[in-house]
């Protein structure tokens, strides 16, 4: 665990993939300038969460960070996403969002073909609209 | 031909066993783990119906414990991969043309197959090979891997059931057809679900795949690929090979056929494969389809009506569960300053506690990371915070450090 004074702290903006956790301190009362913080520390748009009690600062967290992760959660860490319950991925630098394990990734693997079959097809090429001046 | 339109329902999700104590289900998983670690398997690259072994044998070990060999994988070149695209093109007919609910059919008894009898075989090899406690095994390797699996027969029969309208005196209808060429699937270490999950969505859709899986999940790759095989899956629908990186993408990304990648990896490794598909547009019959999971730096952000309970318990668990392994894995933490002297006491009394060591030890919360380049990588970001730590930054506690050394040297 790395307690950064910086919060673009290499540690708080490059991926790790290992056990390391970075934890910055900001003042309480800074909430809404943070979640600026946490929208433009990283070129990463998977996951996170917001922990509160107070509803007001999860409205403002979800609305802030619409575009920070594809997996958001509230009260809850940020792992562990269950097939048909939370379909998982992000946008930004962390892929394409097709969300594996749900319907919108299997359109990806599909290319219909659209079929048209008229039963009593016309047999003179003038409409209707030709009969007048 | 088809007699009915059949249906698929949404399927519950597999319950999660607990491997509490006492359960049938810890004492036939440690059965399993004694009998994998008494064999070693000569494990073959699946090349339409041939299992091949070539003269690069690749020794596996568990990252825990590198001295144990699990058995050893079979390291192709060039020539298999284009052997592997040729056994998928050659597949591809008859695979298309096969009935949804014959194709449905195989992949969910290999979601049967592995919630039953080789349950505790994925999971052993997960474990393992890749160093999972056993929950974090069963999350991964059983429940979320046979999720997949029925969750995807289910979303692709609704796929198929959208239909547009007809006016009349006419009759519109889609076809949802598999792309024409193959498919590349390159999967990653870290779920053995993901590895069975991007190869088996796109083949379900009637595709042809080649599936090249992460070098340390082989060992986990081969056991899902004989429940495949078991459950019906026909010869060249799926070929998984052990070949590195640019050479695959040199020979499939310049291929006429190459239809899509389904991949999950880094975001370098990513940017790479577009760019190479890119340069070559002008060389495909269709525009390929690029789908990918990359990367991810999560955050919490805790707000200073949160419980400090709760903020540590999710950073213990989101931070640490799988050695932070996951691309969901919580690695930067933003604490409001009324609650952090009591969320940092938390975590650091946490960290403290977690009991570290072999996946066999069931006590365990932490084992190793994958090899020791990834161990190599992180503890130059642990030594470079501490040099700057009597400048600018901190280190809360240095307890972490020691842990993931002693992971990684066993």
């Amino acid at each position: 665990m790395i307690e950064a004074k910086d919060p673009k702290y290499v540690t708080m903006c490059e991926e790790i993939f290992g056990p390391v956790l970075t934890v910055y301190v900001y003042p309480a009362g800074s909430f809404e300038k943070t979640l600026e913080l946490v929208d433009n520390t990283s070129p990463y748009a998977l996951t996170g969460s917001v922990i509160a009690t107070d509803r007001s600062a999860v409205e403002l967290a979800t609305n802030k960070l619409r575009n920070a992760a594809g997996n958001f959660y509230i009260n809850d860490k940020p792992t562990g996403a269950v097939v048909g319950q939370q379909p998982f991925g992000g946008a930004r630098g962390s892929g394409t969002n097709d969300k594996a394990g749900s319907i919108l990734n299997l359109y990806r693997w599909l290319s219909p073909r659209t079929i048209k079959e008229t039963f009593n097809p016309p047999v003179d090429y003038k409409y209707p609209f030709m009969q007048e001046k | 031909m088809q007699y009915g339109n059949f249906s698929y329902p949404l399927p519950a999700n597999e319950p999660v066993l607990s491997y509490g104590p006492g359960s049938a289900e810890k004492k036939r998983l440690k059965e399993v783990l004694s009998e994998l670690k008494s064999q070693q398997p000569d494990i073959p690259m699946y090349i339409g119906s041939k299992e091949v072994r070539t003269k690069r044998k690749v020794a596996i070990h568990p990252p825990h414990e590198r001295k144990h060999v699990l058995g050893y994988f079979n390291a192709g070149d060039e020539k298999h991969v284009q052997q592997a695209i040729e056994a998928a093109l050659a597949a591809r007919e008859s695979w298309s043309a096969l009935s949804w609910e014959n194709r449905a059919g195989i992949f969910l008894k290999a979601a049967d197959l592995l919630a039953t009898k080789y349950r505790p075989y994925l999971n052993g090899t997960t474990m393992l090979g890749q160093s999972k406690n056993a929950f974090q095994a069963e999350i991964d390797a059983a429940c979320e891997l046979i999720d997949f699996l029925r969750f995807n027969v289910h979303f692709l029969s609704e796929i198929y059931s959208q239909q547009p309208v007809s006016g009349p005196g006419m009759h519109n209808r889609l076809e949802y057809r598999p792309l024409e060429g193959f498919i590349l699937a390159v999967t990653p270490f870290n779920f053995t679900a993901i590895g069975g999950n991007l190869p088996t969505s796109a083949a379900m859709c009637g595709n042809v795949v080649v599936w090249k899986c992460a070098n340390t999940q082989v060992y986990s790759a081969n056991m899902f690929m004989q429940i495949l095989k078991e459950a019906g899956i026909p010869d060249g629908v799926i070929n998984l090979i052990y070949v590195d990186g640019p050479t695959i993408g040199r020979v499939c990304f310049n291929h006429r056929d190459f239809a899509g990648v389904h991949f999950t990896g880094s975001t370098g490794v990513f940017n790479n494969m577009w760019e190479t598909i890119g340069k070559n547009m002008g060389n495909y019959r269709s525009y390929p389809r690029i789908v990918g999971e990359t990367g991810g730096k999560d955050f919490v952000i805790a707000h200073r009506s949160a419980d400090p309970d709760v903020v540590a318990t999710a950073l213990l668990r989101g931070a640490f569960e799988f050695q932070g392994q996951k691309c969901s894995a919580a690695s930067r933490a933003y604490i409001p300053s009324n609650i952090a002297e009591a969320v940092k006491k938390k975590l650091v009394e946490g960290v403290k506690s977690f009991k570290m060591g072999t996946v066999e030890d069931f006590t365990n919360f932490v084992n190793a990371v994958i090899d020791e380049k990834s161990f190599d990588k992180i503890s130059e970001y642990i030594s470079a915070a501490k040099k700057t730590r009597k400048r600018k930054y901190g280190l809360v506690e240095n307890v972490i450090k020691k842990k993931v050394i002693l992971s990684s040297l066993q």
